[in-house]
């Protein structure tokens, strides 16, 4: 009976086939849609990760002990002594493909006529290369080793009106909090596509920094790069136990603890994706509920048939729940084929959406929008879509089985 | 002879500088910075002060403050008006700042290095009244009653490495400052005028500062009254208090 039900099933889905061609078409667009939202979560969560880390954070940073819970002020006077030290130390465990000494401080950037509160990155530019690519494109000359010179971002040179060779000057307070004022000669504007850091961040030499705030040579944090970022966990206990044996008073932290922003927000797009998911899944219901509905009233007269020549009430349930289940998985086939196209050039080449001004935003994000999809992404999908088919042909197929033979053969009659 | 000539002016250039020595003493310098400092501010007091911060392209910001404070160390800050920012206060204890605001519950913690309510002071400027403790005085040179006292900072962690402070010696006020960071750069400048006699002293009533880091922008401070006290309370000065 169970293989009569079903055949009697997908002999009615392909008796009405325009009927058929909408539901299904209703579970393919659901399908695609599921499908390329999933590879686009992943893609932008993976994208604002990785530029977080590049432009921000790094995969690992150190500090000393103390530091994080002042973080905030910026304290100087709490740092690192002999960086050098550690990054060659550091630089001896397998997948870090960099690290680097910074001073971070704050303080006023002035052109003379306009001034605004920044934030400066004393950096050791050849090494600053292997943790990030925020100074990877930069108008005018990169920064020698010392000396009154300063690269700015591309969003607060427009903001100053000034281009490289102008003069600027720097205030800032020293490691024991005293007042100082330097100049430095603009050497070159960088862009780093994260308009938040090119409007707020300026570097200068890590030896003239260390000079104008009184450091001798020492550093606030480094920041180590690694080949890939599943190897953070890997590489921060090599590093661990090289500070706990060698550097007693440094710690090290991961991204996930520096950037817990970056998680929250990923966080909030989680739960809009969420609700996204949510509507499509109950449009696909409503749909579903719709047509089977529609369905079962235009297919009385054939119910009360298939009842008055035996078919028992739960034959008539399982008849339309099969219906319901063919029409979802012709539906999850078709818009799992049709989706291809579009996820292969949204994982291969993306859309460029700097022109929508996403730069603005606080996070670090890519001008180029890709995904990444995985198989497991069209297996989710299918599931979601056939639990949305499950669901929707489940009352009416209820209403069907309840039918009255004598009503629904007299509703047959005209 | 060209020898003797030289001997007899380098004895002559060393008298010279020995009658400079002499004309510029230690006792004076310290003296005047004393002096200087005395005709700053009593040691407890309350008074009403106006400020005025202009930038260029910007809306001037105009406030006064009722100001009630306790040796050096201990101030605090009262908005009197405009009426949209009546009732905030800042006030100053040790090495803290804090400003509360009637709106927000809680007091909030200030920087010293940030601006003084938008002006060309930063919130040190106003805390440290006392440059004697802080800065070792050479007088440099005179111009009639004037006296260029330069102060060197005694310790890396004082505000300024260096201050030019010209001081009018017969009325012991000062009448122009300099002030630089440790590379030597002029950071701000501050002229001191209109003297006038306020709670028991000759003191200047009104005072410019201009920013260097900004073309143009200036503040200017005038005090409006002045009365020396014989005392104030401490918990007027404690952080819990603000909201009262």
């Amino acid at each position: 009976m169970k293989n009569k039900n079903f055949k009697i099933a997908v002999f009615n889905v392909f008796k009405h086939k325009r009927r058929t061609f909408f539901n299904a078409m209703t579970f393919a667009i659901n399908m695609f849609a599921l499908v390329l939202l999933l590879g686009m979560i992943r893609g932008q969560y993976n994208m604002m990760i990785d530029k977080t880390i590049d432009l921000q954070v790094g995969h690992l940073k150190i500090y000393k002990k103390g530091y994080v819970e002042e973080k905030k002020r910026m304290p100087l006077e709490i740092n690192i002594s002999n960086p050098d030290a550690v990054i060659a130390d550091v630089m001896k465990l397998h997948h870090v493909k960099g690290a680097a000494k910074h001073i971070v401080t704050t303080g006023t950037l002035s052109s003379g006529s306009k001034k605004t509160g920044m934030m400066f990155y004393g950096i050791d530019m050849e090494k600053e290369k292997t943790v990030t690519t925020a100074f990877n494109k930069v108008s005018g000359t990169a920064l020698s080793d010392g000396g009154g010179e300063i690269l700015i971002g591309n969003k607060l040179s427009q903001l100053m009106s000034v281009e490289p060779g102008a003069m600027l000057m720097i205030y800032a307070r020293t490691k024991d909090n005293a007042n100082n004022l330097v100049d430095a000669e603009i050497k070159g504007v960088y862009t780093a596509g994260f308009e938040f850091m090119e409007k707020s961040i300026a570097v200068v030499p890590f030896d003239y920094a260390s000079w104008f705030l009184s450091m001798d040579g020492a550093a606030t944090e480094i920041k180590i790069a690694l080949d890939d970022k599943k190897n953070t966990g890997l590489v921060k206990q090599g590093v661990q136990k090289i500070l706990s044996e060698k550097y007693p008073d440094l710690i090290v932290r991961d991204w996930i603890e520096e950037a817990p922003e970056i998680i929250y927000a990923i966080q909030m797009d989680m739960v809009t994706y969420g609700i996204i998911f949510a509507i499509l899944l109950f449009l696909a219901f409503f749909i579903i509920v719709n047509t089977l509905t529609i369905s079962v009233f235009e297919r009385t007269a054939e119910i009360g048939t298939l009842r008055a020549i035996g078919m028992q009430k739960d034959d008539i349930r399982k008849m339309f729940l099969t219906e319901g289940a063919v029409l979802g998985l012709i539906g999850v086939i078709l818009g799992g084929l049709l989706v291809l196209p579009l996820v292969y050039y949204m994982n291969v080449h993306g859309i460029d959406i700097a022109a929508t001004g996403v730069e603005d935003i606080g996070v670090p994000f890519e001008p180029v929008m890709k995904s990444i999809n995985r198989p497991v992404d069209w297996l989710i999908s299918g599931i979601i879509c056939m639990i949305s088919a499950a669901l929707g042909a489940w009352f009416p197929a209820g209403n069907a089985a309840k039918t009255d033979i004598i009503n629904a053969l007299k509703r047959g009659v005209k | 002879m060209k020898k003797i000539m030289f001997v007899m002016a380098m004895v002559l250039a060393a008298a010279g500088l020995f009658a400079a020595e002499a004309k510029y003493s230690k006792e004076l310098a310290n003296e005047l910075l004393k002096s200087t400092d005395d005709s700053m501010y009593p040691q407890i007091f309350k008074s009403v002060m106006s400020m005025k911060t202009i930038r260029p392209g910007r809306k001037p910001l105009s406030y006064t403050y009722l100001i009630h404070s306790k040796g050096t160390d201990k101030a605090l800050m009262e908005i009197t008006s405009p009426a949209r920012d009546k009732g905030k206060k800042i006030l100053m204890t040790g090495n803290n700042l804090w400003m509360y605001v009637p709106a927000v519950s809680k007091p909030v913690r200030l920087s010293k290095k940030d601006s003084f309510m938008g002006s060309s002071f930063s919130n040190e400027d106003l805390m440290n009244s006392t440059m004697a403790d802080d800065y070792e005085p050479v007088i440099k040179d005179n111009k009639g009653d004037l006296y260029l006292l330069e102060l060197t900072a005694k310790r890396p962690d004082v505000a300024y490495a260096k201050i030019e402070i010209w001081v009018n010696r017969p009325l012991l006020v000062p009448t122009e400052a300099s002030y630089y960071g440790i590379s030597g750069k002029l950071m701000k400048k501050m002229v001191f005028d209109k003297v006038g006699e306020m709670a028991g002293l000759k003191r200047p009533l009104h005072m410019k500062m201009e920013d260097i880091l900004e073309k143009g922008a200036y503040t200017e401070v005038d005090f409006i009254s002045m009365e020396e006290l014989k005392s104030l309370p401490d918990y007027k000065f404690d952080q819990t208090q603000m909201s009262k």
